[in-house]
């Protein structure tokens, strides 16, 4: 009997034996706070001590239409403040914010895009101070409704001199603004990449966002009002043909425009080159589960762009995710047919590019998800859900794995994942799931500073998981390292003090935890209006929400 | 009497108890019942379930994938049936008073209700292998069998996916094992059917509702965490299909002795343990005469 529980317990302890023991790493954990919801958030150095810092823009429930920024210093030991060492509040003409090096002061300067021009924040020994003009120039925010401050990438280094252009969007297409000697930007050029207008006539049921009651109207002759939006193309600013110089490529519709940047700087006029893309069949585009998104990136290194054609949905199986790749060849020309087909099967759309085994080009990441009733099962019983990822390491001859006779790539590896959902708190915060805001933790990044994009991955149960990446993209079955840190879905991935190694931020805030707050201060208040106890004159509900209204932040620098 | 007889001996009692078990048992119309919904609602549930997934364009992909899918909703509506079947085990022979005659021959109480385990064993292997019938029997069907490909490459040998089910299928064995044991031991107390079936539902679905416990509360045992849900174990009885369903994405089964499988034999012989002993107990002290 003795022997038979000694064997029992020998066969669970080796199920659960740690595996071969490897460096891990360690982190310095700060915690910060700040009096509001996180909005966006910025990398930079922003006080000019060569540690880079973090702007957060945020908002406050008690103060509508009005967007903040709190600004965290890092000290020399790598931790973080308790508290924002700026704070800002944003001008009411303010419309989009970045982070950059526009100015003489030091560090990088917070940028504000308003529709009379652009301008810079004059940084203070106490704060923030004056808005100082560096462009005056309508764009395609002038004459705009006021709104939340959003970050817009607006500052690029167009021509590799380490000093920012600014690109400023407006009607008849960008507008390019360049730094002379002096520090001053002018207006270089604007590029012929028009936004595309579009319109509708009326509202269409929408009156509790527009007020447009007037829809409903009956027997009453009136002109309905007229909606239209401009939508800029998405800007690349990428080397697409390998001439060194970096070029202009705006993408929209599935429409990519090539605007070769010429030896003296500027931009030709027309396109250099205007690729257009469809690949669904006239039957398939008339189907709603199916469509076609084009991007590019340069997968084999050669220089030259690929495109990537992603198809969701088929006749058959509206799950299929399939991507066609483009090879770009020297003219920025392309195969009529792809050159290679990813097939997979997805919920999302989403798939990443990036150099897991440290040759220079680009696997693809794409992640797989398989709906079966068994996952169902496993959220209702375990809460948790089965995340795989499937990877495709681009090869010595620039291509995927694919089969002699093939017409599609196959997979180099598959990882499979077990994340913990919180059901009842994706009930509670169902609005997060649907805005698409529900990312947990899981991605690749070089946190141990061997050059190997490793895996780390939330587990949903306030773990972090670290899969060591390496040459050979070969992660281990079980996690080689593990740390506690509470789970988030609102995170930043950035290597603060330059030691090589990627560091941690996570944000904490969702409507639960805040209507949590709120009713905490709501029962302080009903506790302050008991019988005897002092109550508090005229209180005034915003402010004890906003005073519960707050965002934590838990900063893990590596040691 | 030689060992070797004397095992002869016994053995040939348990066959003798068990093949009445057996016969009596498939003559009742209640068990036939039974066995006919759990074949006729996993025929109807393929039927549908093809069907629907067709309809919605959301289709399995494979027939082993169909094959695991329509296993796991056999093994969730599969068992109850089955949990009641084996409840009247012990209690049809009470109630029915032929227990009497079967300890007036020379047969102890101990291989009496041993041999209504080695039943009940056999009739979740049968109800097993008509879900693993009608799962892989449809699944050729509608999606064929064979290697399992993904775009025109094979994931897996035929082989090895068979190999891998029945390894599955021996795991599944134990949560049943164990609501066989919860079965019978309420079995071994009751004196009517209708009483055995009407207690055990209850008690079935008291251990159902604890697997609803939140999954985040337990108890941390080392590197692991052993959540009290757990403790509601016919819920554990999907786990092994929660790991089979790895192999129609592509990624190999590398290990079955995972911390989830760990916890299910864990809860599972516990919870056999005890039911086990308390039905001897029962069966042991009880005074059938009266």
């Amino acid at each position: 009997m003795r022997k038979l529980l000694l064997a029992l317990f020998g066969l669970l302890g080796a199920g659960t034996l740690p595996g071969p023991a490897r460096a891990d790493i360690s982190f310095r954990e700060s915690e910060c706070q700040f009096p509001g919801t996180v909005q966006q958030r910025v990398i930079a150095d922003l006080n000019g001590d060569q540690r880079r810092d973090f702007l957060v823009s945020y908002t406050r429930s008690d103060k509508e239409k009005k967007t903040f920024a709190a600004v965290f210093y890092q000290k020399p030991d790598g931790s973080f403040g308790p508290g924002p060492n700026l704070d800002y509040t944003f001008p009411a003409e303010a419309r989009v914010f970045a982070v950059g090096d526009v100015a003489e002061s030091p560090g990088d300067e917070l940028v504000v895009v308003t529709g009379q021009g652009v301008f810079w924040v004059e940084k203070t020994a106490t704060g923030f101070g004056r808005l100082l003009p560096l462009i005056a120039s309508e764009n395609l925010f002038t004459g705009s409704e006021p709104g939340q401050v959003v970050l817009h990438r607006v500052l690029w280094d167009l021509d590799g001199d380490r000093k920012l252009e600014i690109i400023l969007p407006a009607e008849g297409g960008p507008l390019i603004f360049r730094r002379n000697p002096e520090g001053k930007f002018s207006l270089r050029q604007q590029v012929n990449l028009p936004p595309v207008v579009s319109y509708r006539i009326g509202s269409f049921g929408d009156v509790f966002i527009t007020d447009d009651i007037n829809q409903f109207l009956r027997w009453h002759t009136y002109a309905k009002r007229v909606i239209a939006s401009h939508t800029m193309p998405d800007f690349f600013f990428e080397d697409a043909n390998d001439d060194g110089r970096t070029d202009l490529l705006g993408l929209l519709n599935n429409k990519l425009r090539i605007f070769c940047q010429e030896p003296d700087g500027s931009f030709p006029q027309s396109p250099t080159a205007v690729i257009e893309l469809s690949i669904l069949t006239p039957e398939e585009k008339k189907l709603t589960l199916t469509g076609e998104a084009l991007t590019y990136a340069d997968l084999d290194r050669d220089g030259m762009i690929d495109l990537i054609m992603t198809k969701w949905g088929s006749t058959e199986n509206r799950t299929e995710m399939t991507r066609f790749l483009y090879f770009g060849k020297p003219g920025l020309k392309f195969n009529p047919k792809p050159d290679q087909i990813i097939g997979s099967t997805s919920a999302g759309v989403e798939f990443g590019v990036l150099d897991l085994n440290h040759d220079q080009k680009l696997d693809l990441i794409i992640p797989y998800f398989h709906f079966a009733p068994a996952q169902a099962f496993k959220i209702m019983t375990q809460n948790s859900i089965k995340i795989q990822f499937q990877l495709y390491l681009c090869g010595p001859n620039g291509r995927y794995s694919q089969g002699q006779g093939k017409d599609y790539a196959r997979p180099d590896r598959r990882l499979i994942l077990n994340y913990k959902i919180d059901i009842i708190g994706i009930l509670l915060d169902f609005q997060t799931l649907i805005q698409g805001k529900f990312q947990p933790l899981l991605t690749f990044r070089d946190f141990n500073g061997d050059q190997f994009p490793d895996l780390v991955a939330d587990t949903g149960s306030d773990k972090l998981a670290f899969y060591w990446g390496n040459a050979q993209v070969e992660f281990a079955k079980q996690p080689d390292q593990v740390i506690p840190l509470e789970s988030a879905i609102v995170y930043d991935l950035a290597d603060l003090n330059g030691d090589g190694k990627t560091d941690i931020i996570t944000y904490y805030e969702s409507a639960e935890r805040v209507q949590e707050k709120r009713k905490l201060a709501q029962k302080a208040r009903q506790q302050a209006q008991q019988p005897g106890a002092e109550a508090p004159a005229g209180v005034d509900e915003s402010k004890l929400m906003a005073t519960a209204e707050a965002t934590r932040i838990k900063v893990l620098v590596s040691k | 009497m030689s060992v070797s007889a004397r095992v002869r001996e016994s053995a040939l009692v348990y066959v003798r108890l068990v093949r009445t078990d057996m016969t009596k048992l498939f003559r009742y119309w209640v068990v036939l019942a039974g066995y006919g919904a759990m074949f006729g609602i996993a025929l109807l549930g393929a039927y549908l379930v093809y069907h629907g997934e067709q309809a919605i364009r959301v289709t399995s992909g494979s027939g082993y994938a169909f094959a695991i899918s329509l296993v796991l909703r056999c093994v969730d509506f599969g068992a109850p049936i089955l949990f009641v079947i084996l409840c009247i085990l012990f209690a049809l022979e009470v109630g029915n008073q032929t227990i009497k005659c079967i300890l007036t021959r020379p047969v102890t109480r101990l291989e009496l209700i041993l041999s209504k385990y080695i039943t009940a064993l056999i009739m979740i292997v049968v109800c097993l292998a008509i879900f693993a019938a009608i799962g892989l029997g449809t699944g050729w069907y509608y999606y064929g069998l064979g290697d399992l490909t993904e775009n025109e490459y094979v994931l897996f040998r035929a082989g090895y996916l068979y190999q891998e089910m029945a390894i599955g299928f021996l795991f599944l064995l134990i949560p049943f094992l164990t609501i066989a044991s919860l079965a019978l031991m309420i079995s071994a107390f009751s004196s009517t059917t209708g009483g055995a079936v009407i207690i055990g539902l209850i008690a079935f679905v008291f251990f159902q509702i604890l697997g609803l416990i939140p999954a985040t509360l337990g108890i941390r045992l080392g590197e692991n965490f052993f959540p009290y849900a757990t403790l509601g174990f016919p819920s554990q009885r999907y786990v092994p299909l929660y790991v089979l369903d790895d192999l129609p994405t592509g990624v190999p089964i590398d290990n079955w002795w995972t911390w989830d499988i760990q916890k299910m034999v864990i809860i599972c012989s516990i919870y056999f343990v005890i039911f086990f002993t308390i039905s001897i107990v029962a069966v042991k002290k009880r005074d059938f005469v009266l």
